[in-house]
């Protein structure tokens, strides 16, 4: 297969679920799809390496992560703030913007651990391997936070109030 | 759970901007990506819907999910670039063997080396600090606002990078670390409060770290080694019961802790292991030709059967000394980078005693960890990857190599992975002369020309393959004078260099291949830390130095800058202290805090007498005002300033923690 095409498959394959997990790790909207191009943008710049990883899944998440946690002072954070770009996510926009937002409230009562490992254990489906390599934490770590983060989030009274509100 | 599955599943997605991105990627793809592919792609390992119902109440669920997609754990290849791992033990141990027979005197090493001290080594030369203005913590965009501490209170180079420092604090907890003593001190009465102290055993010249409430102290062991080389401690304490602290593990490492960074709960060392402490002969009392000849002969045979746990650091978490690393984890450095071991081992927090390590037969001498990144360096004579050994031309002091190496780590979790490797021309003074923003690294070097003049320079380097590439560069920086501070934002950098008159330049790095001199401010008294204030200002700290007939006068000084027209830098505001007096943070960083709910600056001075003084500097109406607040004389190291979260600012001066007033 050629090159791009490659690529062009591993980004389509990829994007639904990047962007979710970039709302569910705490991005708006539109940063979450800025944030998703930004990380597969990076993964194209790398693509021999992504693609003779063991793990290309565990890689693109790093990546995400990184992007996403630690490295907020460089390119699509700060020029999301200088562009101060309109809010224009697709369809209706409300929608995603409700839900990111409802999402935000719940994950909120976990830490910023917590929230990695949920979103990329629970919700990407990561396994416990996977998610330790990607967080590089020991996998029986990943296991824990798992289960407090879920503990947490069961208790939690944004959960009511959402399933109020969509249901 | 089930209505955030919900919401994962309702979350609305566009189509995957596929073009975008391969347009975006296409530019800077690395040139050598025409390898034949793996094979067809693996169908998406990443389930898009969620079929999985969990069970809510706690942790069960987890085999089921490990059974969904059989993905092999990450695992890093330690060395990817032109270094190359050991084969062998055997050729592990020759290399040393062989460097070593070259550096053999018949006095031993060099005619004696000083060793280094165990324990956490701050570094030579300029000084331990930088940054960047544009970070955000959290959310807020930080432009606004300036650079505030870490999370621990510490006055940190890069943002989301915490660093080792005398005393941390989690906002409720104080720890300071004097001696080898912790203090834990309460702060959530109206007076900070010493609620426990521990001693840690044979431990001495420390710092800590803090995630969580696990203390990493990092120091010297005073427990003498068998072969009498510096050896360090990390021992980590437990505050669950702040009351109680209690020792969770106490390991110990053969060598010298260069430099220790902590990215959320990862800790990572750079430790370095000197020549190894064999007992050489000497020549007779006079020297004398026979028995200098005897000796040297005699010394080459104890390298030639030195071992190879005589060379490579060693780890004791509580079993027992073993050996660190693994053979084939140490690759081979270019000889021209002082003989001995570096060591880059990374760690969680909660599991010290599981760390992973990997290991270079050479000593660095910088280490700068951005994000993403750790970058050492390597001063010498640097011939590239090539099998030409040439005898080593040892460590230039500043100012003075002929060309530095830089060895660029990918960092993963407690990973790290040699990458790429590249070289400068010239000197780095230190960590605060690197800076990385969006994959480009950003170096200021002095070079020393045909005539001995120095001059500076900025270096801008990308990755590309397995090299960092120089992309662009800018000479001529500060004819015949020394570099002082630099500061890096993520478009531009700001230089001050001293002589006479001391100018402070902006250097343009919006295109990382042209580097552009923006502008060359000329004023009395040189910077030599800066730091970020938002909107458009920049504090400058450091001296003043006047010549007049009694001689060379010197006294600290502030300086308020706008920097908001690079092309036109101007200074708004300047405040200078008492005479002979030295700011602490000229060395040490960690001495300076920006409170920016407060619009106030804190930074410490050394005094005539010896003793300290601590200044307030308040910015107001683009203005400086100060406000000087005598501290007790103590070691300088031992004098900090953070805010917690509640605004409250805590002064800690030795033993004494008091909050102060504003």
């Amino acid at each position: 297969m050629d090159y791009e095409d490659e690529f062009a498959d591993f980004v389509a394959g990829r994007w639904p679920t990047l962007v979710r997990a970039a709302v569910f790790l705490g991005a708006a909207p539109h940063e979450a799809e800025d944030l998703a191009q930004t990380t597969l943008v990076l993964c194209y710049r790398k693509w021999d390496r992504v693609r003779a990883a063991d793990d290309r899944d565990a890689y693109v998440y790093r990546m995400l992560i990184n992007t996403l946690r630690s490295d907020r002072r460089t390119s699509w954070w700060r020029k999301r703030d200088l562009r101060d770009l309109p809010d224009q996510p697709v369809g209706d926009g409300s929608e995603a913007a409700a839900i990111a937002d409802a999402v935000h409230r719940a994950m909120s009562s976990l830490s910023i651990e917590q929230q990695n490992v949920v979103v990329l254990r629970y919700f990407v489906q990561l396994t416990e391997a996977q998610t330790a390599a990607v967080l590089g934490i020991p996998a029986g770590t990943v296991k824990s936070r798992l289960s407090r983060s879920i503990a947490a989030l069961s208790a939690n009274h944004h959960l009511a109030e959402f399933a109020g509100g969509s249901r | 759970m089930t209505d955030l599955e919900d919401a994962w599943n309702r979350y609305p997605t566009s189509a995957a901007p596929v073009s975008e991105i391969l347009g975006g990627g296409r530019q800077e793809r690395r040139a050598r990506f025409a390898r034949p592919a793996l094979g067809g792609l693996v169908a998406a390992g990443v389930a898009v819907a969620l079929a999985v119902t969990l069970n809510t109440g706690g942790g069960a669920g987890s085999a089921d999910m490990t059974a969904l997609s059989p993905h092999p754990p990450l695992r890093l290849v330690a060395f990817q670039a032109d270094l190359k791992p050991a084969a062998s033990c055997t050729q592990l141990l020759n290399t040393y063997r062989k460097r070593g027979l070259k550096q053999v005197s018949a006095y031993g090493w060099n005619g004696g080396i000083v060793p280094l001290e165990g324990g956490i080594y701050n570094g030579p030369m300029m000084k331990q600090t930088d940054g960047l203005a544009t970070a955000t913590v959290g959310a807020a965009p930080q432009a606004a606002r300036g650079q505030a501490n870490s999370s621990t209170g510490t006055n940190v180079q890069e943002v989301g990078v915490d660093e080792p420092d005398a005393v941390k604090t989690n906002g409720s907890l104080l720890v300071r670390i004097d001696g080898d003593t912790l203090a834990v001190y309460d702060l959530t009465g109206p007076q900070p409060v010493r609620v426990s102290t521990l001693a840690l055993p044979y431990f001495d010249s420390g710092q800590i770290l803090l995630s969580g409430t696990t203390v990493i102290a990092l120091g010297t062991n005073t427990e003498p080694s068998a072969d009498n080389t510096p050896t360090s401690r990390v021992v980590t304490v437990s505050l669950t019961s702040p009351a109680q602290p209690r020792i969770t593990s106490n390991v110990t490492y053969g060598g010298t802790i260069s430099s220790a960074r902590q990215h959320d709960t990862n800790i990572r060392l750079v430790l370095t292991t000197g020549l190894p402490n064999l007992h050489f002969a000497q020549p007779d009392a006079n020297g004398s030709p026979a028995s200098t000849k005897r000796a040297l002969a005699a010394n080459r045979r104890i390298i030639a059967s030195s071992t190879l746990s005589e060379w490579l650091p060693t780890v004791d978490t509580g079993n027992g000394s073993q050996q660190l690393l693994d053979c084939n984890d140490v690759a081979v450095t270019p000889a021209s980078v002082a003989l001995g071991t570096t060591s880059v081992i990374g760690f969680d927090a909660s599991a010290p005693t599981s760390t992973s390590a990997i290991g270079l037969t050479g000593q660095t001498s910088i280490a700068y960890e951005s994000t993403d990144h750790l970058y050492l360096t390597g001063a010498g004579t640097w011939m590239g990857p090539c099998a030409c050994p040439m005898m080593s031309s040892r460590m230039i002091g500043y100012g003075g190599a002929s060309k530095t190496a830089i060895f660029q780590f990918d960092l993963v979790g407690d990973q790290a992975a040699h990458v790429a490797t590249g070289t400068v021309n010239g000197s780095i003074a230190d960590r605060w002369s690197m800076d990385e923003v969006g994959g480009v690294l950003r170096v200021a070097t002095t070079q020393v020309n045909g005539g001995g003049i120095q001059v500076s320079s900025v270096v801008t380097l990308r990755q590309s393959g397995t090299s960092l590439v120089q992309v662009g560069r800018l000479d001529g920086l500060g004819r015949g004078e020394t570099l002082t501070a630099a500061r890096w934002f993520d478009d531009f950098a700001v230089i001050s260099t001293a002589q006479q008159m001391d100018p402070l330049f902006t250097v343009d790095l919006t295109d990382p291949a042209h580097p552009r001199l923006l502008g060359a401010l000329h004023i009395p008294g040189y910077s030599s830390y800066f730091h970020p204030l938002g909107n458009g200002l920049l504090l400058g700290v450091g001296q003043n130095v006047s010549f007049n007939s009694f001689g060379e006068r010197s006294q600290g000084q502030v300086g308020l800058f706008d920097i908001s027209n690079l092309k036109n830098v101007r200074r708004l505001s300047v405040i200078s202290l008492a005479q002979w007096t030295r700011p602490i943070a000229a060395d040490d960083p960690h001495a300076f805090t920006w409170l920016p709910d407060h619009n106030v600056a804190l930074t410490s001075f050394t005094t005539q007498s010896g003793g300290i003084v601590l200044g307030e500097f308040s910015i107001w109406d683009r203005s400086l005002s100060k406000k000087l607040i005598t501290v007790p004389a103590v070691d300088p190291s031992t004098v900090r300033t953070m805010e917690l979260p509640d605004g409250r600012v805590v002064l800690m001066a030795g033993g004494s923690v008091t909050f102060l007033a504003l």
